[in-house]
């Protein structure tokens, strides 16, 4: 079933491309299957379903790789990392570094390994990857700092490399799912989608997708960010009636 | 199922979370101890930061002791001038509490205070249960009777005598302020109502029957851990209270079945098990300090 509505996908898809053909004269065009995921109370994770076409080059000269490269990159935030050294015998936060620019979530894929589509300079020149993202950002940092905040987020399964795992259905059509954890937090998603041609980006081809908190958890966490005294009391008066209630309950069943 | 708990930003097994909230239940109503002390590192361990964990702690407790407070205040077993005294104590060390608490989050070192200030209590509480349990083995076959309290020691030499009628006292107000922010305090940094330190002094230091101590303490923390709630809610953000309510209903029942329980086992003998499991628990937190990390460096949002 799934994989008939994907399909089904792909043919509209590649249908809106011929009609607007004309218009539309980028080599590259991609698309998201849902521009929303919504966090509920009971969110366990989702999948983004990224979809896309190259128009293949006749200029490209034989053996020249073109490829594709997509990254999901949330909304850039401001995190501080501690490190923990041994002070009198116990293991103690010493040691603090604020980086900015740390985006929530991090994705990348490929056709073929990053450096086989592009050459240093151009990496560096559109900022792919990661490591050159939160470099350039703070430059002035150690970069055990930045490893680390890599290591755990990636053991947290929120960065995610998948570098040269991406398939192509024939040399035109590609997709691919991204498993989406169940603590991703909230944002603007940028799906960047590159098209290479061996050393340099030709084309890139941005989406966007929101990931917001609905119901109840956003209710509360709405609610005890701008209204804090509001919320503090209603905290306590919902555990006094939580308390209340119980008394009453089991006082009845007593008899 | 999982539940995603919108303060710590988690997702947890909402099963997991009611089974916890019913074992510690469980045991509070089994041992007349308010469970917080337990409930509090169970919540670390599980992943729930710890900021958030104490500040949930002091709201669920809140709910805990109001249940059985009313239950004292319906027989009539709570001194309520001494009880407020008590409050007016802990207001204060539970304000100084949470001030600490946000400079200390600030510079990263709060998860220090915390875990230090359990292994700390929790290594007191758990040796002086296990010896007192061991004690009452031993003096229930021997058929010793227990040692009579001394009613007047130097507590009753201090200025600014009250008269409590009800607990039929005529003693200083000072030193039921002074534990009352003891406790206050306590409540702010640990999460915890404070009833294993509240009980003892009371019947100990302070004189009061034995009567009216339980329903007396109940009274005060029900003041202290809402506005410690109020105070953590306010300056912290790290109040969680939906995992409140979903810790409350294990809570609630465990401690009706615990309740039960206690007629039919014999409480003495299963207190040697609450002291190993509080010991157990106070190691593992201690050794977390000891060994070396996997991972030294951590993350932390910016809260501003």
């Amino acid at each position: 079933m799934k994989k008939i509505l994907l399909l089904t996908f792909l043919v509209l898809f590649m249908a809106s491309k011929f009609i607007y053909a004309e218009e539309n004269n980028d080599a590259l065009v991609s698309d998201i299957e849902d521009k929303v995921v919504e966090i509920t109370s009971n969110f366990n994770g989702s999948e983004l379903f990224i979809f896309g076409s190259r128009e293949m080059n006749d200029n490209i000269t034989e053996g020249i790789k073109s490829g594709i490269i997509i990254e999901v990159i949330a909304t850039a935030k401001t995190r501080k990392i501690r490190k923990k050294e041994r002070k009198f015998g116990i293991w103690v936060n010493d040691g603090e570094k604020v980086l900015e620019g740390v985006p929530d979530f991090y994705y990348i894929n490929s056709s073929e390994n990053i450096e086989e589509l592009l050459s240093e300079d151009e990496i560096n020149n559109n900022d792919i990857g990661i490591i050159n993202h939160l470099t350039k950002n703070n430059n002035d940092v150690n970069s055990d700092f930045i490893n680390a905040l890599i290591r755990i987020k990636k053991r947290k399964n929120l960065y995610q490399f998948k570098e040269g795992e991406l398939e192509f259905k024939n040399d035109i059509l590609f997709s691919t799912k991204v498993n989406l954890p169940n603590n991703i937090g909230e944002g603007f998603y940028v799906i960047k989608t590159h098209l290479t041609d061996g050393t340099n980006v030709t084309s890139v081809d941005k989406q966007l997708l929101v990931v917001k908190k609905i119901g109840l958890g956003n209710f509360l966490f709405e609610m005890a960010h701008k209204t804090p005294l509001i919320y503090g009391i209603f905290s306590i008066l919902v555990a006094l009636f939580a308390g209340w209630a119980a008394s009453e309950t089991f006082r009845r069943l007593r008899g | 199922m999982q539940v995603y708990l919108p303060i710590a930003e988690v997702s947890v097994s909402i099963f997991l979370l009611i089974g916890l909230g019913g074992i510690v239940g469980i045991l509070s109503g089994l041992f007349g101890v308010g469970g917080g002390f337990l409930m509090t590192p169970l919540l670390f361990f599980i992943g729930i930061p710890p900021a958030i964990a104490v500040a949930t702690e002091a709201n669920q407790i809140v709910a805990s002791s109001f249940s059985g407070a009313l239950a004292h205040l319906r027989r009539k077993t709570v001194d309520l001038k001494m009880g407020w005294i008590l409050v007016s104590g802990g207001l204060i060390g539970s304000g100084i509490g949470v001030q600490i608490f946000k400079v200390l989050r600030d510079l990263g070192q709060v998860e220090l205070l915390v875990t230090l200030c359990y292994v700390f209590f929790l290594g007191i509480i758990g040796s002086l249960m296990l010896w007192e349990s061991i004690r009452a083995l031993i003096r229930s076959n021997n058929n010793i009777r227990p040692v009579k309290i001394k009613r007047h020691n130097w507590v009753h030499r201090l200025p600014l005598k009250i008269r409590f009628r009800t607990s039929n006292l005529y003693i200083s107000c000072i030193p039921p302020f002074i534990i009352g922010a003891l406790v206050g305090f306590l409540a702010a940094i640990m999460g915890v109502g404070g009833g294993f330190i509240l009980v003892p002094v009371m019947i100990y230091i302070i004189g009061m029957p034995t009567k009216v101590v339980i329903g007396t303490s109940l009274f005060q923390i029900i003041f202290v851990t809402g506005f410690t709630t109020l105070l953590h809610s306010t300056q912290n953000y790290s109040v969680d209270a939906l995992l409140a309510l979903i810790l409350l209903i294990g809570g609630v029942v465990g401690a009706q079945i615990g309740t039960r329980l206690g007629v039919y086992l014999k409480a003495e003998q299963l207190r040697i098990l609450l002291a190993i499991l509080v010991l157990a628990v106070c190691i593992k937190l201690g050794l977390e300090l000891l060994i070396e990390p996997t991972e030294l460096f951590s993350l932390q949002e910016i809260t501003k």
